[in-house]
């Protein structure tokens, strides 16, 4: 409030025209960005699971036919849905969901990725992060791992964290890291990807570890490689695929035969959501 | 909700108090409220702000570090970086996306692995190098370009207000 009143008592002589209209532009792009952030949270960061006729359900047969179809499709093979917020964290916060969900229901799961969280706060201090900014992040991830080992937090405590912006995004802030971390790691890899005139080290800045930035395709196989997960991505919209397919496999280079994800997204435009398989037998 | 960005600032506290920085002093206002910090920054040296003392405040967001604080002078400082009510306008302010004044892709950004202290860094930096191709002051980069001497001059008595000396003689 007192900079919004500042802005429009700054004193007139030290003010030139072209000034004030760069304030009020900010101001007004301020105004906007509120508007934004407010819708987006009026929905929850992590919905419950529910039907994936709750999406079917979004489309109007008529207008949206092409994704009236494709999501009708989906529920052949998928039955539920969790819709995760869209405010640029999206990715990682699906994928940060669905990680959580397989460790709750596998402690020997949950084991492997506290110790290669550990091995990745070393590993992130050694690739040069900022040493105690950086791993206060790490720490707090692997406290809040420790926790649902040693029994302190179940499934509800757990997504009552996951649904909390500040514990939530403190959490998500790791993987953002050891995205960065991986694509640091292997920088002569990914550095030809690297559009724009940035260096690896900026695209990571810039594009990575802050937050709300939407993830690319780099950013993608990073945290999957990140995180040794295999992901499958369906898309709602075939033009977006790669190979015109309907649904990718990450790591790059597996066929479908053969591949069993550990956690599956849907991609519609501009955003990630989890779903989820049908039982495989239905006696 | 705060209490995550009340542990980083306590601990950047104690890091920039062990540990301070050469020419800056930086402490919460109030130990009972961390969210606002006043500094003090000493002009960089062979500049034209060289052993001024400048005051400025420095405003922590609930959510911090996810979101940048705020600065803001307190001295009436003429600066191409600085708008006429202090505002402090720099790249490690802002998250990137949010451009207000279209800094270069390559400029140091806000993260949350940033700190108080890089901030203020950047800061002394830009004193000593200001940025005339994104000003939030227009009048002040147009005279840092065009009439260096006027700009020093106008400094210099700033520098002499900051240590309570009188004004020399224009």
């Amino acid at each position: 409030m007192l900079q919004t009143d500042m802005v429009h008592g700054s004193s007139e002589n030290q003010t030139t025209s072209t000034e004030a209209i760069t304030e009020d532009e900010i101001l007004l792009q301020d105004q906007q960005l509120k508007r934004i952030e407010d819708e987006q949270k009026s929905a929850p960061l992590v919905g419950d699971k529910c039907s994936l006729f709750s999406l079917v359900a979004l489309y109007d047969p008529d207008t949206s036919s092409a994704f009236f179809s494709k999501a009708n499709e989906l529920t052949e093979v998928y039955s539920d849905i969790r819709f995760i917020r869209g405010d640029g964290n999206c990715f990682y916060r699906a994928v940060l969901v669905g990680l959580v969900e397989i460790m709750l229901a596998d402690k020997e799961k949950l084991r492997k990725f506290i110790t290669s969280s550990k091995e990745w706060t070393e590993k992130l201090v050694k690739l040069g992060f900022p040493d105690w900014t950086c791993t206060d992040f790490c720490e707090f991830f692997i406290e809040f791992l420790q926790n649902i080992y040693d029994g302190k937090d179940n499934a509800d405590a757990v997504f009552k964290n996951l649904n909390d912006d500040n514990t939530a995004n403190y959490l998500l802030m790791f993987f953002r890291l050891i995205t960065s971390g991986h694509l640091k790691e292997n920088a002569a890899h990914y550095e030809p990807f690297i559009g724009e005139g940035l260096t690896l080290a900026q695209y990571c800045e810039t594009e990575i570890e802050a937050m709300w930035k939407e993830s690319d395709h780099l950013a993608i196989i990073a945290l999957v490689k990140a995180t040794n997960i295999r992901l499958r991505i369906e898309y709602m919209d075939r033009s977006e695929a790669p190979n015109g397919g309907w649904h990718h496999n990450l790591p790059d280079g597996n066929d479908d035969a053969s591949f069993v994800p550990d956690i599956t997204l849907l991609y519609r435009p501009g955003h990630y959501d989890l779903i989820y398989k049908k039982p495989a037998v239905a006696s | 909700m705060a209490g995550y960005a009340l542990k980083r600032l306590m601990t950047e506290y104690k890091e920039l108090t062990t540990r301070p920085p050469e020419g800056i002093i930086a402490a919460p206002i109030d130990e009972d409220n961390f969210f606002e910090w006043e500094c003090l920054i000493t002009g960089p040296e062979e500049t034209c702000f060289a052993n001024g003392v400048f005051p400025a405040r420095i405003t922590f967001p609930q959510d911090y570090p996810l979101s940048p604080p705020k600065m803001r002078f307190t001295c009436g400082i003429f600066h191409p970086n600085i708008y006429a009510d202090g505002r402090v306008c720099i790249s490690i302010l802002h998250a990137p996306g949010d451009d207000p004044t279209g800094y270069e892709a390559s400029n140091e950004r806000w993260s949350p692995v940033q700190s108080i202290e890089k901030i203020l860094l950047s800061v002394v930096s830009m004193l000593a190098e200001p940025n005339d191709e994104s000003p939030a002051n227009v009048s002040a980069a147009k005279m840092w370009r065009e009439d260096r001497a006027q700009f020093e001059k106008i400094a210099d008595q700033l520098v002499r207000k900051t240590l309570c000396l009188p004004a020399s003689e224009a």
